[in-house]
């Protein structure tokens, strides 16, 4: 079977003889350089991923950010009162404006006739504007002087006056939950021993 | 960015060496598995845009067993399905009983009946027995191109002979 091998082995020549188009190299080349291009305009795939590396790391640190402020953003009461410092919460309530009824009650209990209550109501109520234009900053000037702790005087103060402030606006019921609150959690908590058993 | 530059420059020289030195090489072992000429092109280019997109080539032993390996590869992927192959077989074995008598036409489609048996054969039979052909290659380098051993290969080819002088042989008694 002499034949059969040289037959063979004629095929299998003429099958690896083929050659491929002039300018294969070249065409080879042209492409890998368009491949080049690529990497050197930035879009090579090992830009590609710093690229969108670094963009991943800012919407992560945005995101961290955004829960971070919007989480911190309504403080608790209870950590409100875990800040404020013992004489604000010492401190005795303002006084609360007299209402307005009570002069109307005093006049009516004196027996004055209806014109002279009107009257008196006008006067009333003159006074207290002159009162409030007094007491009251003026709203041109900023920021405005205050004695009362309101907000006009709340620039350039510590933490501890705006809380200040804040304690003396509240009511004497709120003022006395507070102090109810700290002489709780300065009571002392007995925490019990760890004991670790040995396994059986 | 310069030194970029010159750095992509000077891998593209260095690259534009070996495509000068193997890409007919490789096209024809791509041509070996595909057995025509467009898709053997076409592996030969997509194996060395893939080989350039990473940094391998570089470090390169062997580079022609590694050239070869990754074109087969390629091919491979390309190459038509071994039962399509079998179809042309069955085809070719009635044209080859209906051929002229005449004596140049004999041995034409003597040769036309032995490729379609090669392509008949089992891929683990017939890839070393094309890739040994190919001039170049010894059977060391077939056994790294498929990842076998060198042994294994040798195997091979004598059962992919003698199967295929087996097959032909009753093709001939028939006729």
């Amino acid at each position: 079977m002499k034949n059969f091998d040289q037959l063979l082995d004629g095929v299998l020549q003429e099958d690896t003889a083929a050659q491929p188009r002039p300018g294969l190299e070249a065409r080879v080349m042209a492409r890998v350089r368009m491949e080049g291009r690529k990497y050197r305009s930035g879009f090579g795939p090992r830009n590609l991923l710093w690229a969108s590396s670094i963009a991943m790391i800012v919407c992560v640190v945005m995101a961290a950010s955004i829960w971070y402020v919007s989480d911190r953003g309504l403080p608790q009461p209870d950590k409100v009162a875990s800040r404020l410092p013992a004489p604000i919460l010492n401190a005795p309530a303002v006084e609360t404006p007299k209402p307005f009824v009570a002069r109307h009650d005093a006049h009516l209990s004196q027996g004055k006739d209806r014109q002279h209550l009107r009257l008196t109501h006008v006067d009333s109520a003159n006074e207290k504007a002159e009162h409030a234009s007094e007491d009251e900053p003026r709203l041109e000037t900023f920021p405005a002087v205050s004695q009362k702790g309101d907000v006009t005087g709340w620039f350039g103060t510590s933490d501890g006056e705006k809380l200040a402030a804040i304690a003396r606006g509240a009511s004497p019921e709120t003022v006395a939950a507070y102090q109810q609150l700290r002489s709780a959690q300065k009571e002392p908590i007995d925490i019990a021993a760890i004991e670790i058993k040995p396994l059986q | 960015m310069s030194l970029r530059r010159d750095d992509l420059l000077e891998r593209e020289q260095e690259f534009s060496g070996i495509v000068e030195r193997q890409a007919r090489f490789m096209f024809r072992v791509a041509y070996s598995l595909l057995r025509n000429v467009q898709d053997a092109e076409d592996a030969v280019q997509e194996a060395f845009l893939k080989l350039y997109r990473g940094d391998a080539w570089r470090r390169m032993e062997d580079e022609k067993a590694f050239l070869a390996r990754t074109v087969w590869r390629v091919a491979l992927d390309r190459a038509p399905r071994a039962a399509d192959r079998m179809d042309d077989v069955a085809g070719m074995e009635l044209a080859a009983a209906g051929a002229s008598p005449e004596s140049h036409l004999a041995d034409q489609a003597e040769r036309v009946l032995l490729r379609r048996l090669i392509d008949g054969l089992p891929e683990e039979l017939r890839q070393p027995l094309v890739l040994s052909a190919i001039e170049e290659m010894t059977s060391r380098e077939v056994a790294v191109v498929m990842g076998i051993p060198e042994g294994t290969v040798r195997t091979r080819l004598m059962r992919a002979r003698g199967e295929l002088k087996k097959r032909f042989t009753g093709m001939e008694v028939r006729r």
